[in-house]
């Protein structure tokens, strides 16, 4: 199996505003869904994971709450706020966008000389 | 737009301060139970297991961590004027800067620092620093700000009111914590 890749600066924020949008989790939670989502392509960090989370609370777009996990224990759930909602809308159009732009920039035929 | 909730957190942040060490202690400390659990459910020894989840977190302290994380991220970027440029030093008179030239700009080698340290009893302790330029940005333009890397002792020795900060236990990635 392929290595997997890492992640590229700026773009974690954006991967756990997704995870949260699909219902709320806690931040082991966030990593598994981004890997499995992913199947496995990705390597996250986990270092990397709770200053992010922090980030984002800190910035309004997630907000989090004690809850219970599976096994009784108690976990803290994040969830995307209607800030943190827009501002995933707004991130995915300008990714969309920019990896158009890179593509057809690499993908351009090579000049004759 | 994100001044508010930014206003709320770093309030949360300075009012809340041991509530919020141990919410993050405990956080950090669900993770990496769960990923221990799912190391030996891949048949990893629990010894071994535990032992690589901390790696993760670079083998540091949970708590250490989460000081870590309050502190760069809402301390350090919200209070830095409040709390770091009216630093409580105890007796400011009983400071002292030891280097081999006039200017006190003449940096030492890390294997002369530990010889320092270790010869300190003279002196209430000792702590060191050195300047360095770091980058704040998360992506695309840099965001550079003037910092220091500090010793462990930094903001105990001549500071004995800031209370528990940046805990030294982070030089020591073997030591484990204990319950």
């Amino acid at each position: 199996m392929a290595k997997p890749a890492d992640l590229m600066q700026g773009t974690l924020d954006m991967l756990i505003l997704k995870a949260v949008s699909m219902g709320s989790l806690h931040g082991y939670g966030i990593l598994l869904r981004i890997q499995q989502i992913s199947k496995d392509r990705l390597e996250i960090q986990q270092g990397s994971l709770y200053p992010a989370l922090f980030r984002l609370e800190h910035d309004g777009l997630i907000e989090s709450e004690w809850g219970e996990s599976d096994n009784k224990r108690k976990a803290k759930y994040y969830r995307l706020t209607a800030a943190g909602r827009r501002q995933l809308q707004e991130e995915t159009k300008k990714w969309n966008r920019m990896t158009d732009i890179i593509a057809g920039i690499l993908n351009a035929p090579p000049e004759e000389a | 737009m994100k001044t508010l909730p930014r206003f709320r957190s770093w309030l949360r942040t300075v009012l809340h301060r041991s509530r919020m060490e141990q919410d993050m202690e405990q956080e950090l400390r669900f993770h990496i139970e769960r990923y221990t659990e799912d190391l030996g459910r891949g048949g990893i020894e629990p010894a071994e297991a535990r032992r690589r989840a901390r790696l993760e977190f670079g083998g540091v302290e949970a708590l250490s961590l989460a000081l870590g994380i309050g502190a760069t991220t809402a301390i350090f970027s919200l209070v830095n004027s409040l709390l770091l440029r009216t630093l409580p030093v105890v007796d400011p008179q009983r400071l002292v800067a030891i280097s081999s030239r006039a200017d006190a700009h003449f940096e030492w080698t890390y294997g002369t620092w530990e010889q320092i340290r270790r010869r300190a009893q003279p002196f209430d302790g000792a702590f060191a620093w050195a300047p360095s330029r770091f980058n704040l940005a998360q992506g695309g333009e840099t965001d550079p700000v003037d910092g220091l890397f500090a010793s462990g002792e930094f903001f105990t020795t001549p500071a004995r009111r800031l209370g528990r900060s940046v805990h030294d236990c982070r030089r020591d990635p073997t030591r484990v914590p204990g319950r």
